[in-house]
């Protein structure tokens, strides 16, 4: 953030020292570090409140499919592709469509369940996690948590 | 987003491409075109919404200085949260990213425009700067070990070539799926608000008794452009969460 030069506008040139631009600015940093001292680190991968509105839900659902089916994309690519190369017509395709569809199960259940990091570290198990959480949350951003 | 009154109205009429300046290079096609004068549009919109923010400060901001500081704080903190402190030096790839997808989806709500972000070529070369991203930095970071991403721990050595392969083709799907949400929203949203504002057109071009029943539609377009609205921040804000996620994985390989 840079401190500019500019003369406050609408004060006496004499300014005195509170309305000056450079205290000011130094005001502001102080009083963001203390906010930002005061505020409880968010746990990660969850930045927003996690409300479950339709919306969300709704979204959830979609990148639940896309992530299913892209994957099946992949392995049938790539099972294709080995085919190609390895002249072993239907046998790699098959495999790694299957392959797919398992890591698609893998995509969904990762998409919508909280991470198992994350899990240890907010239960109640781990001291930091423990206390940031009886902390209610400062100014929640992020609007609608939907993802994570 | 435009439904003009025609004989026939065309719903993906709006994707087409048009050029504007033709140019090539040794037989490629690198005319200008009208998507990439949105996309200069929504650099340029970004461009001045930032500059401003950096600029004009004397402690109390402005509104516009208020949403550039909002934007920076609500990535800076999405970072921060997703990959950690020192993910922070991806921060201007992470934010560029928002606030391209993020303005180049709201100015193709405005009546006319053209949506970049509804041709998936745009979203994958998106989607695939941020996997090669992650590649390259996993590797440059960790070097051998960020192959341990592919090697979870805990798994019986029996199922551990099985375990691997569906770990390698779920990390591949990534700039797919990352790339196809973004389309597949901006597309299917368009697309419903053509539709709607073309049963709207036919219905006041249908006999008397019909126009009445053009209110319906137009209701509906109306219920939908807010929906497309929130899809619009929405969308930004999954894709730059997704690449935080990323690369958060790019920094931690370590599950």
């Amino acid at each position: 953030m840079p401190a500019r030069e500019t003369p406050p506008r609408g004060t006496p040139s004499g300014a005195t020292p509170p309305d000056d631009p450079q205290a000011l600015q130094a005001r502001l940093e102080a009083l963001k570090a203390e906010i930002r001292a005061k505020t409880p680190e968010r746990p990660r991968g969850k930045p927003a409140s996690s409300d479950d509105g339709f919306g969300s839900a709704m979204s959830m659902g979609l990148r639940a499919g896309g992530e299913f089916v892209a994957a099946i994309f992949v392995g049938g690519a790539i099972g294709w592709g080995l085919d190609w190369v390895l002249h072993t017509k239907p046998l790699l395709t098959i495999l790694f469509f299957l392959l797919g569809v398992v890591a698609g199960v893998f995509n969904v259940i990762r998409a919508t369940s909280p991470k198992a990091e994350n899990f240890v570290r907010d239960s109640r198990l781990s001291g930091k996690g423990a206390d940031a959480k009886d902390v209610p949350r400062v100014s929640p951003r992020g609007g609608d948590g939907q993802e994570d | 987003v435009a439904s003009e009154p025609g004989p026939a109205i065309n719903p993906i009429e709006q994707f087409s491409l048009s050029h504007v300046l033709d140019i090539r290079v040794a037989h490629f096609d690198v005319s200008i075109t009208n998507s990439t004068i949105y996309m200069i549009i929504a650099v340029a919109l970004a461009c001045w919404l930032m500059s401003l923010t950096a600029n004009g400060t004397t402690g109390v901001p402005g509104r516009l200085q208020a949403m550039g500081e909002m934007a920076y704080e609500f990535v800076a903190g999405m970072v921060r949260s997703a990959a950690g402190e020192h993910a922070m030096r991806f921060f201007p790839l992470v934010f560029c990213l928002f606030m391209f997808i993020l303005i180049c989806n709201l100015v193709g709500l405005i009546p006319y425009s053209f949506t970049v972000t509804s041709h998936i070529i745009v979203t994958a070369v998106l989607a695939l700067t941020v996997f090669f991203t992650v590649v390259i930095i996993g590797i440059k970071e960790h070097g051998f070990h960020f192959f341990k991403l592919f090697v979870p721990s805990g798994v019986p050595i029996y199922i551990l070539p099985l375990v691997v392969a569906i770990e390698i083709i779920s990390f591949l799907s990534r700039p797919l799926s990352h790339s196809v949400r973004l389309f597949a929203n901006m597309l299917a949203g368009h697309i419903t608000l053509n539709v709607f504002g073309g049963f709207c057109v036919m219905l006041l071009g249908a006999s008397a008794a019909l126009k009445a029943v053009a209110i319906l539609p137009f209701a509906m377009t109306i219920g939908l452009y807010a929906l497309e609205l929130l899809v619009a921040f929405l969308q930004a804000y999954v894709f730059t969460m997704l690449t935080c996620m990323y690369l958060n994985d790019a920094l931690h390989p370590g599950h």
